[in-house]
């Protein structure tokens, strides 16, 4: 499993296409369960958090799940987390649960990059830097 | 060079930014561009604070609030678009944030040019040192209007990266490199 993650719009999902090559690309937006089982990356993973949420689903078990069908996959998130603690208690949940969700995948991953302004950072893996 | 420098609201960005462009022109001429109007007490006070951090380190301010590529067309500068690469002038450009609410949101605004607006201001220096601004990861839904300007800022800010020679995170008055170093810098620094 890698897991990249920033702020919103710092070219996630370029950088990592660029990376990576023509994956398939499943969008936690609005994929369904089969599209997101064979995926090779999931983007926004946030918003699949915020999906599952939002049907009192758990988001425990999600990195286990997703790593049991693909050890492989690469996983692309936004920072949720930096803002004032919602006044919802949902939109407090889903915050909470994004960090919770990244801790987990960090913990699978032999990759960890964080992205900013389109440039990747590793925070995990053998050598720790800035990539190319 | 081009420096491109982020961080979030009072992480030192400004000051760092500055201190950059003060080594980089070391007895030549510098100058701000500021881009925020004075909205109210609290902008003035803002403003009034980055005055006194300037105070002193030789910056010559223009107000420009949009089309930045233009900033010179309001000093006497014959001597800026016909200098020599090394007798042009150091500039500070602070900040996108408010630049690019200003050519969303204020009359006559073109937020589609903001970034060839930056590149033709960075063809007129020496040294560009830009301030940026970190509005992404508070994880709140906007409306589209705000949803818009968040998006057009994080992608102006990647285009700029991917031109600039050094990226720098200010976290709380620490420089974080992301592209380039301080040593890039430092060898280019006036004899």
């Amino acid at each position: 499993m890698e897991v990249y993650f920033g702020g919103a719009f710092q070219g996630k999902l370029d950088y990592v296409l660029k990376k990576k090559g023509n994956l398939r690309v499943a969008d936690g937006k609005d994929c369904d369960e089969k599209q997101l089982q064979s995926a090779d990356i999931v983007n926004h993973l946030h918003l699949l958090i915020q999906r599952r949420i939002a049907v009192g689903e758990s988001t425990d078990t999600l990195i286990e799940e997703l790593y049991a069908v693909n050890p492989q996959m690469i996983l692309i998130c936004d920072e949720v987390g930096s803002g004032i603690v919602p006044l919802e208690r949902k939109d407090r949940i889903y915050r909470e649960s994004v960090g919770r969700v990244l801790c987990a995948a960090v913990a699978k991953s032999d990759r960890v990059e964080r992205i900013l302004c389109g440039i990747g950072q590793c925070l995990k893996q053998e050598s720790v830097g800035i990539t190319k | 060079m081009l420096i491109l420098i982020t961080g979030t609201s009072g992480s030192g960005k400004s000051e760092y930014a500055e201190k950059i462009c003060c080594e980089l022109a070391g007895s030549a001429k510098k100058y701000y561009i500021a881009t925020m109007q004075p909205y109210g007490a609290e902008g003035a006070q803002r403003i009034r604070r980055h005055h006194a951090l300037r105070q002193g380190k030789g910056f010559e301010t223009i107000e420009q609030y949009q089309n930045v590529s233009k900033a010179f067309d309001k000093v006497q500068t014959e001597a800026v678009s016909h200098a020599a690469q090394n007798e042009k002038p150091v500039v500070l450009l602070e900040c996108l944030s408010n630049l690019m609410a200003n050519e969303c949101f204020e009359e006559g605004g073109t937020p589609d040019a903001v970034f060839s607006d930056c590149i033709q201001l960075y063809r007129q220096c020496r040294h560009l040192v830009i301030v940026t601004n970190e509005i992404f990861s508070d994880g709140c839904l906007y409306d589209n209007t705000t949803t818009d300007y968040i998006t057009r800022l994080g992608r102006l800010n990647t285009q700029l990266a991917q031109e600039a020679d050094c990226v720098a995170e200010v976290v709380y008055s620490i420089p974080v490199y992301w592209k380039g170093a301080y040593e890039l810098i430092q060898e280019n620094l006036p004899l």
